[in-house]
């Protein structure tokens, strides 16, 4: 885990491997799968319900995957967990990884 | 004859709504929620520690209440409308307390971008629930927009001050055809309860009760005054007048 070195050239690491920035930290991208990053971050991606039915109750708009509790974004768009998979990632890519937390 | 809180598509038996932070523990968190007869409590959203994906709001809270996910700390349009944006994809739903702020000693809302964050949030099919001023023409400007309440503080947020402007409140009150719920400021029972007397449809407090000395005991009290603050509302008060008129009968006194 480094974080970005002034001087480099945008979306590369010292010594030129391509990285992109995961919630504001720079990282290698690895194999450029937005599931590999997650993987790599240690976010388990098999215990993301992706069932349609994890919707609160009596909630009317059941249009995203249900994530529990868990969201991406990449450049500013948020990725939906049934694309994760096919979401490729290129060097300089700006990705988001958010959960819920307790506020008021 | 039922007397539930209706917001957008949803009803709501408690009138009191409460946040998740600043608790003691978890445990009094979810106690504290117990007690309140609380049916919707705010989450936010935050980056995961790049050190390990700890256990989720979701599953700690799982189903007891509604979840209403919040934009606390955005100080951008763009970031508020992303942050509204993730929380849909990661609770599945629309609904959102919609937070942009412009102070950070005050927290108060940033007006400016409050507003056209609100109305692009409407338009993208969220049900908005906006963190506002005290301002009856901001909370016009955003019952304009669609949003399906409006929140105005009674004080800044997590100071305990209560209700500083009970006619903007009252006056807000009146006006609005969308639900008025009192968010920010409360600091104990009898402000939740003048609250619900000035006209508000429900309160949203956090601090008042995670902070407490005994976050339990108060949960409990927040929502017993919110019922008798209702209740005194629906009852129609008395007017306040600036003499005395007697309650004992002024014949039939000895002596006289």
């Amino acid at each position: 885990m480094s974080a970005a070195v002034p001087g480099n050239a945008p979306g590369s690491a010292p010594g030129g491997t391509p990285s992109l920035s995961v919630n504001g930290r720079a990282r290698p991208l690895g194999d450029g799968t937005l599931t590999g990053l997650l993987e790599a971050e240690a976010v388990n991606t098999q215990a993301v319900n992706t069932q349609a039915g994890n919707t609160q109750a009596g909630n009317t708009q059941a249009g995203t995957s249900g994530a529990r509790g868990l969201a991406v974004a990449v450049n500013g768009q948020v990725v939906p967990r049934r694309a994760w998979d096919a979401t490729r990632l290129a060097p300089g890519d700006a990705v988001e990884i958010v959960k819920l937390f307790a506020g008021g | 004859m039922s007397d539930s809180l209706q917001i957008a598509d949803q009803s709501f038996a408690s009138r009191l709504f409460l946040g998740t932070g600043g608790y003691p523990n978890q445990q009094a968190m979810l106690d504290a929620h117990a007690a309140s007869g609380t049916e919707m409590v705010t989450v936010s959203i935050r980056r995961i520690s790049l050190e390990g994906y700890a256990e989720s709001m979701v599953d700690l809270l799982g189903g007891r209440t509604r979840l209403l996910p919040n934009t606390a700390g955005c100080v951008t349009r763009r970031d508020a409308v992303l942050t509204a944006q993730l929380a849909r994809e990661a609770l599945g739903t629309d609904w959102i307390k919609l937070e942009l702020i412009g102070d950070r000693e005050t927290l108060y809302p940033d007006v400016d971008q409050l507003v056209p964050a609100a109305e692009e949030l409407v338009a993208d099919g969220f049900t908005v629930l906006p963190y506002c001023t005290d301002d009856p023409v901001v909370c016009q400007k955003l019952i304009d927009v669609g949003c399906a309440a409006v929140m105005p503080l009674g004080a800044p947020i997590g100071s305990g001050m209560g209700i500083c402007n009970p006619y903007n409140i009252a006056l807000i009150c009146a006006r609005s055809p969308v639900p008025v719920v009192l968010d920010a400021g409360i600091g104990t029972a009898s402000d939740a309860a003048l609250a619900m007397e000035l006209g508000c449809a429900a309160v949203l407090l956090n601090s008042a009760v995670a902070k407490a000395r005994d976050p339990v005991a108060m949960a409990g009290a927040m929502g017993r005054a919110v019922e008798a603050g209702r209740a005194a509302r629906l009852a129609g008060r008395i007017p306040k007048r600036d003499y005395a008129e007697p309650s004992s009968p002024q014949l039939g006194l000895i002596g006289s």
